[in-house]
């Protein structure tokens, strides 16, 4: 502030030449100075950083070598949680349904919505109007939507099931059957997020450089070639980037389960989400509910990390 | 012509499948109850229109959708206070070489349910349960990696020439802020927001489990309690999700470029 008050009699532009002769540590000389300027901006985001992730992450660590249940006050427990969670059955079973969740939702979305970007990608008339009505099911809450899912699922009035028996097709129980809710409540992700593969794939081909292609068909290259060799290579990092971004959000899939199946027929939609919603808000068990977190961030980390490793070799391979 | 034909029919089935379960939830709200459970399911009735007022009233959807609205719009200011300086420094200056980046970036593979359990303790502790900013604070770290990538790469577009020139022709940073980046940045903005206010809109988890109360829980997490002992009321409720989702819908036709734009950033650009 010294320096600001020393210059303010003289006039503007004499002020800016003088810059440099500004104490460093005064209001105006820190935002002119790069060096400090920069963490200066970061220091909302590092406030931000510190209070909602290290800060409740640490909280979770200590947190899960406590006796917490409530409403009694937390004790120390060692490694009590830890031990009963590595050992918990339901634990491991509900982290093999959540991968099997999302390895198949992702593979589906991908493979769908590259079928219909592929498909779109002409001009016709109504085009604009045609995807932006594709882009609804992405834009309404999961939560919502997934209750008319639910009705329609009904195995006693719902639509699909009377359509499958107007064609001649046995009733299916979609939602109560333990071996086929996993893939019902698959199949309404998959209406849910396939839009998002379409407008990525979509937005991937339109930026294609024409003149291979146009090579290609000069040479009598038919389709399948011309996509395994030319339009597939040229989308894989899209690809890659899509799949990760899809895998991460799947792997929090929650919504839609409390809307149809609650984790049900017996533990059979019983996803990691599901399970430690279960331990912390209905059995109030922090302290295990905890442990699952802490356990699941760092499985999840891991598995992130070398996926990453993979994608960013792919994509400097190209 | 019989391509033509065929490839319309593809057309018809894609937007059908699209629209049939959210076309299907507006049968449902204009259903009278007697036929909501009807075998076969009644696809053409006389419309009753009265699940709206009673779903209005008992959910109590007036005070919902104002939380609603005032998370969203709050979360999203501060996320754009936090990032906006966040993606400027990281773009232009390479502040801590990265590594702080790829951490921000990384906040997004963290698994909700990793983080409810703290986060409902910890707001617990603050006082944060069952108020707007607990919410706001859970959907604000949600969004803000995203953000933070996409001002990012928006940032690393510009050309810092432009601002070292008006540095040599006097102008002070605030300036530079003021008359050349900020003019600049509305597109990324507009990507940003609409992101930001949709994921708050839609997010079920922890509106449900940070709030209990009509003051603070967001109409997403409302339509919950239609849900009873004795059932599901189906007229009401999906009145009530149509509600809910109604003003994304529409908020979509606006902004559709921007949603678009915002799902391919970073994927398709370079």
């Amino acid at each position: 502030m010294q320096a600001r008050s020393s210059v303010s009699t003289v006039p503007t532009d004499a002020k800016e030449a003088m810059a440099p002769a500004r104490s460093r540590w005064s209001w105006r000389g820190m935002v002119e100075d790069d060096a400090i300027f920069k963490w200066l901006l970061l220091v909302p985001a590092l406030i931000f950083m510190v209070a909602l992730v290290i800060y409740p992450t640490v909280f979770a660590v200590v947190t899960s070598f406590q006796k917490y249940i409530l409403p009694r006050p937390a004790t120390f427990a060692g490694l009590d949680n830890w031990r009963w969670v590595v050992n918990d059955a339901a634990f491991w079973s509900a982290f093999l349904i959540t991968v099997k969740f999302v390895v198949i939702a992702v593979g589906v979305e991908l493979v769908l919505g590259t079928l219909i970007a592929l498909f779109l990608n002409r001009e016709f008339r109504g085009q604009t109007v045609i995807r932006g009505l594709c882009i609804l099911p992405l834009v309404a809450a999961p939560f919502a939507t997934s209750l008319a899912w639910r009705h329609l699922y009904n195995s006693d009035y719902g639509v699909i099931n009377y359509v499958l028996q107007a064609i001649g097709l046995p009733r299916v129980e979609f939602l109560a059957d333990s071996s086929i809710a996993l893939y019902s409540v698959i199949a309404i992700d998959v209406w849910q997020w396939t839009p998002l593969v379409i407008f990525v794939v979509f937005a991937a081909l339109r930026g294609l450089p024409k003149e291979p292609f146009e090579a290609a068909k000069i040479d009598g290259a038919s389709a399948w070639f011309t996509f395994r060799r030319l339009t597939l290579p040229m989308i894989k990092p899209v690809l890659l980037i899509v799949a990760m971004l899809r895998m991460v959000e799947a792997f929090r899939v929650y919504d839609i389960l409390y809307g149809t199946t609650r984790g049900g027929p017996g533990t059979s939609t019983e996803t990691i989400n599901w399970l430690i919603f279960r331990e912390g808000f209905q059995y109030f068990d922090l302290g295990r509910a905890t442990a699952m977190s802490v356990l699941v961030l760092l499985i999840v980390l891991v598995l992130t990390n070398l996926l990453f490793q993979q994608l960013i070799k792919a994509i400097r391979a190209n | 012509m019989a391509r033509n034909l065929l490839f319309w029919l593809g057309i018809v089935l894609l937007v059908g499948a699209c629209l049939f379960p959210i076309l299907w939830m507006l049968n449902l709200s204009l259903k009278p109850n007697e036929l909501a459970q009807a075998v076969p399911p009644a696809f053409f009735f006389e419309p009753t229109f009265e699940h709206y007022p009673t779903a209005w009233r008992s959910a109590n959807l007036g005070p919902l959708l104002l939380n609603s609205v005032i998370v969203a719009v709050g979360s999203t200011i501060l996320v754009l206070l936090v990032s906006v300086p966040a993606a400027y420094s990281f773009a232009r200056y390479e502040t801590s070489r990265g590594h702080l980046l790829f951490m921000i970036l990384s906040t997004r593979m963290m698994p909700a349910a990793a983080i409810v359990v703290p986060y409902y303790l910890i707001f617990r502790q603050f006082g944060l349960l069952n108020t707007h900013m607990g919410v706001i604070l859970a959907h604000a770290f949600f969004n803000f990696s995203f953000c933070t990538f996409v001002l990012y790469g928006f940032f690393k577009e510009i050309d810092p020439n432009i601002e070292y020139s008006a540095m040599i022709d006097g102008y002070s940073r605030p300036q530079i802020f003021r008359k050349i980046i900020f003019p600049l940045l509305k597109p990324p903005i507009a990507v940003v927001t609409s992101f930001s206010l949709m994921f708050s809109w839609n997010e079920f988890l922890f509106a449900f489990v940070l709030t209990r109360t009509d003051d603070s829980r967001t109409v997403t997490a409302g339509i919950e309690q239609f849900w009873t002992m004795t059932g599901i009321q189906w007229g009401p409720m999906s009145a009530a999700a149509l509600i809910a989702i109604a003003p994304m819908l529409v908020f979509s036709i606006y902004l559709q470029k921007y949603i678009v734009r915002g799902l391919t950033f970073g994927a398709v650009k370079r």
